[in-house]
């Protein structure tokens, strides 16, 4: 019937326009380069940005024989505006300044990133001797407090290793009292996991699926095709209700509640597993109008820096840091929140300067 | 053939002078005829009949043609 | 294995292959043996559950009831069906419930037995029970043991129905089913439109309602309005998805099931609500437990008022082993009953008074009903409260939760199914359907349409929850 030869017609159009998609998906996640062409430069930091984090952990230095930091937070931490060919992130010029002490510096970031992911994050980096870090910086992001959830690939790597999933449960049981809504988020969480390995555990399932993606061009690019729609979807729903990249945005309660206790979780594991956790407020640009909405920012930061001076975190907020010119634009307009290549170099060596002491063992 | 009270009973349940009934109408023929219609109808049979229903001889029945008979037949018991 | 899956596409195309290539007379067999290869996807030893209470009920209903005479042999056997339905299901909400009792009184707490359900275990007990009482009432019973176990276990009814009466499907299991392309073109799209409902429609209105109910949640006033008609939009979505593939998937076979939903949330009374929603479970209970119950308590109107809270209890009950289904079944009762004296079904009225009445019990009907998917859908009393208590502490117009994406995708959802059934239902997709343009361009048009649906279903399918990779 007409049926198949429209379905031939998709598919077809689909195979010539999966790589624009690709190339699209990239770019929205900021991605700097593809992920899989690192070439002959080991990667420093997760350059699936969330996507494939499973696959770049084994270029984690290992643990063992150096001083491991990891860097975390949002696509601040590896997207660069105007990139030029010499231009690094964040953790790679850290990286360069504290080689010669005996320190590494790896990049965990993803786009969006929420403070449960983060804790995930924490939590899979520790659960191995080689990979469990020294020091674990997370640089806030106040617009992130409107996040939730696990993205997929997090989620595939709680799943991976069932003694995580056994230590997540755990922790869970263990802070109930203090966090109850983080804690009940993260039952949550595995119990979603635990029906998703149910339904798609179905070896045959993923066979199918496995050879339908190699065969027909529409299910091996699905992703990209809904990332794809989401953002047009994305792009509409600001067209509709005029918002612009300087729309003030409130905070979600419900969800700024949740993201607070993840964070203070965060901090009381890290340190009971002697991993030193070391906050930053991050670099906005100066003269970028930001959705902030000023009295719920400031008493973010207030919070943020009572809660770590409390606990004898080292804290610092570098807001001011980087100056206007080493910002990029975004959507017609300065980019409030990522910078080009030199604003990395200048951040990573402010957070070289402030925390040092925290980076190198004498 | 369905009696005229027979007709008139369910006409008046639902209000609808003009509907054709006979033998093979069935309850979903009928817009609007669901379980409160049905016991509506029941009692008003029972009623009008003089005749009483066993929930298992009401279930048996599938259309107004069965009704009609079973009618009959308890009215000549 | 679920419907919406690709493992259940294959197999449906194989049993499909073989079911028309091999002779007549295998066919039925084969279809017995298709069926419980499904059911035993998920655990094979409940086959022999299903296997032996069809053997029960077959017997029981060929021999028994039938040379016996009526009712005093009929009740052993619906208790044989319902006791397990009982022991499977309720074992552990009834020893919860005398454990608590028995605590308040001073006692232990019990040990708690975990018992796993069979799937579909609700609807074949069901099922059985229907059986045996039609036969009772005069109906003719299967006479082959192979006609009877098809029945029971033909596969696309027996997760989540339609409940089938013996009398809707005994001559199409008897006769021989005839190939036809018009029922392999309309099971296709039934199927397809399943397809869609389900993984585009209700997966993806999930995550935002699991948002609203998760315990840890402090949702307002709108947020907890978006996760009531959120999810009501996904029950519906979902079952009526799983009966189109169910009612699809027969029809390639040659075998008509009967209709389970007719677009309820059009309904202008609670009454017409329960006639267009599970259709064929609410008329399980208005043949096996309403009617009996009203004719019994003949008389008094109060008693068919109670009637109706007896059967709607059971409603609730049979939804799930835990007491928010019981209320919200009990709930659905008032409704009905109120719903009988505020917009009662007679009466010729002027027409523009007829419309202001129609509009006001959809409304009642609506916010009742929905209402009702709050307690369906929470966990336990104490998240009834939790939710009231959080709303009642919050901005009435400000969301606690929600993202503008999600109140829009809700909204947008309702509104596009509202309008699209409501002009079905006023008639004027039929007049459109019969336009002469629409015979024009039908045919190059349709397959289009089937080929983009189908391209959405695979990209909305990307497992957990969608993600929006912007800056903000």
């Amino acid at each position: 019937m007409l049926f198949i030869v429209w379905s031939f017609f998709i598919n077809i159009g689909i195979f010539f326009w999966k790589n624009d998609l690709e190339r699209s998906r990239e770019k929205n996640l900021l991605q700097r380069q593809k992920a899989d062409s690192y070439g002959h430069t080991t990667p420093r930091y997760d350059l699936s940005v969330g996507e494939e984090t499973a696959n770049y952990l084994r270029f984690v230095p290992d643990a063992l024989r150096q001083r491991l930091i990891i860097l975390s937070g949002m696509s601040q931490m590896y997207a660069i505006n105007d990139q030029k060919d010499e231009d690094q992130t964040i953790s790679e010029w850290m990286d360069d300044l504290l080689k010669a002490s005996g320190s590494r510096v790896f990049g965990l970031a993803a786009p969006n990133i929420c403070n449960e992911e983060v804790l995930l994050l924490l939590l899979a980096m520790a659960n191995k001797a080689y990979t469990k870090p020294a020091v674990f910086i997370y640089g806030l992001c106040f617009d992130k407090f409107r996040n939730v959830d696990l993205r997929s690939s997090y989620e595939a790597l709680l799943r991976s290793e069932p003694d995580l999933m056994k230590k997540w449960e755990f922790l869970a049981n263990e802070y109930r009292d203090r966090y109850s809504k983080a804690t009940d988020k993260m039952l949550s969480t595995l119990k979603s996991l635990s029906e998703e390995k149910k339904k798609a555990n179905n070896s045959v399932e993923k066979v199918i699926r496995r050879h339908l993606s190699n065969l027909v061009p529409i299910i091996g690019a699905k992703e990209d095709l809904n990332a794809w729609f989401q953002g047009q979807l994305y792009l509409l729903r600001n067209k509709l209700f005029k918002i612009k990249p300087t729309s003030k945005r409130p905070q979600i309660p419900s969800r700024y509640q949740l993201n607070k206790e993840f964070l203070e979780l965060f901090l009381d594991e890290a340190k009971k597993k002697g991993v030193i956790p070391i906050i930053y407020i991050v670099p906005l640009n100066p003269q970028a109008e930001n959705p902030y909405v000023p009295e719920e920012y400031e008493s973010f930061k207030t919070w943020a820096k009572t809660l770590c001076e409390e606990q004898h975190i080292p804290f610092d907020n570098l807001e001011n840091v980087v100056p206007h010119a080493d910002w990029g634009e975004f959507l017609g307009g300065p980019d409030f929140k990522h910078f080009r290549g030199e604003g990395h170099r200048r951040t990573a060596e402010e957070l070289v300067r402030r925390f040092r002491s925290y980076f190198v063992t004498n | 053939m369905i009696s005229e009270k027979l007709k008139e009973i369910v006409r008046h349940e639902f209000d609808a002078e003009g509907i054709d009934l006979n033998d093979d109408t069935m309850a979903t023929d009928v817009p609007g005829w669901d379980s409160f219609s049905h016991i509506s109808i029941i009692h008003r049979v029972e009623k009008e009949f003089g005749i009483r229903f066993k929930p298992l001889e009401i279930i048996s029945l599938k259309n107004l043609g069965d009704l009609q008979a079973f009618i009959e037949r308890s009215a000549s018991k | 294995m679920i419907f919406t899956s690709y493992t259940y596409a294959l197999f449906l195309f194989l049993v499909l292959l073989i079911y028309w290539g091999i002779s007549a007379k295998w066919r039925k067999r084969f279809l017995i043996f298709a069926s419980y290869t499904f059911f035993c996807s998920w655990k094979w030893q409940y086959g022999f559950l299903l296997l032996g209470l069809s053997v029960f009920n077959w017997a029981y209903g060929r021999w028994v009831i039938k040379k016996n005479g009526q009712r005093k042999y009929l009740w052993p056997g619906i208790v044989v069906n319902v006791s397990i339905l009982v022991i499977f299901k309720y074992t552990k909400f009834i020893v919860q419930n005398i454990s608590f009792v028995n605590v308040r009184l001073g006692g232990n707490p019990f040990s708690i037995p975990n018992i796993l359900l069979p799937l579909g275990i609700s609807f074949f007990t069901f099922q059985g029970v229907a059986y045996l009482v039609d036969v009772a009432s005069g109906e003719r019973p299967f006479i082959k043991l192979t006609d009877y176990l098809l029945f029971k276990a033909f596969w696309p009814q027996l997760i989540a129905g339609p409940i089938i009466r013996p009398r809707e499907i005994h001559d199409q299991i008897e006769n021989e089913r005839k190939w036809s392309n018009e029922n392999i073109e309309y099971g296709l799209k039934r199927i397809l439109s399943g397809f869609f409902k389900k993984v585009v429609l209700a997966d993806n209105l999930a995550p935002l309602v699991d948002a609203v109910f998760l315990k840890s949640a402090s949702p307002g006033f709108i947020d907890m309005a978006a996760g009531v008609l959120g999810f009501g939009l996904q029950i519906y979505f979902d079952f009526s998805a799983y009966s189109d593939i169910a009612i699809g998937s027969a029809r390639l076979f040659g075998y008509r099931f009967p209709e389970n939903f007719n677009w309820p949330y059009l309904a202008t009374s609670p009454r017409e609500f329960w006639s267009s929603w599970h259709m064929t479970l609410s008329r399980w209970i208005r043949d096996y437990l309403f009617t009996p119950l009203a004719v019994s308590f003949r008389g008094a109107k109060a008693y068919m008022l109670l009637a109706v809270m007896i059967s709607m209890g059971v409603c609730g009950l049979w939804h799930g082993a835990a007491w928010t289904f019981v209320i919200w079944g009990l709930w659905h009762g008032l409704l009905l009953i109120s719903g009988e004296l505020l917009f009662p079904q007679k009466k010729k009225r002027r027409p523009s008074i007829g419309y202001m009445i129609k509009y006001s019990g959809w409304v009642f009907t609506m916010v009742g009903v929905f209402i009702g998917w709050l307690l369906f859908r929470a966990e336990s009393i104490g998240a009834i409260q939790r939710i009231f208590k959080s709303v009642s502490m919050a901005p009435l117009l400000k969301p606690q939760l929600m993202r503008e994406n999600q109140l829009i995708l809700v909204a947008t959802i309702f509104l596009f199914t509202f309008f699209v059934n409501l002009l079905k239902k006023l008639g004027w997709q039929a007049k459109m359907r019969s336009s002469q343009f629409w015979l024009e361009v039908r045919p190059l048009v349709m397959p289009l349409i089937y080929a983009v649906a189908v391209a959405i279903i695979i990209i909305a399918d990307t497992g957990s929850k969608a993600f929006v990779y912007f800056q903000f």
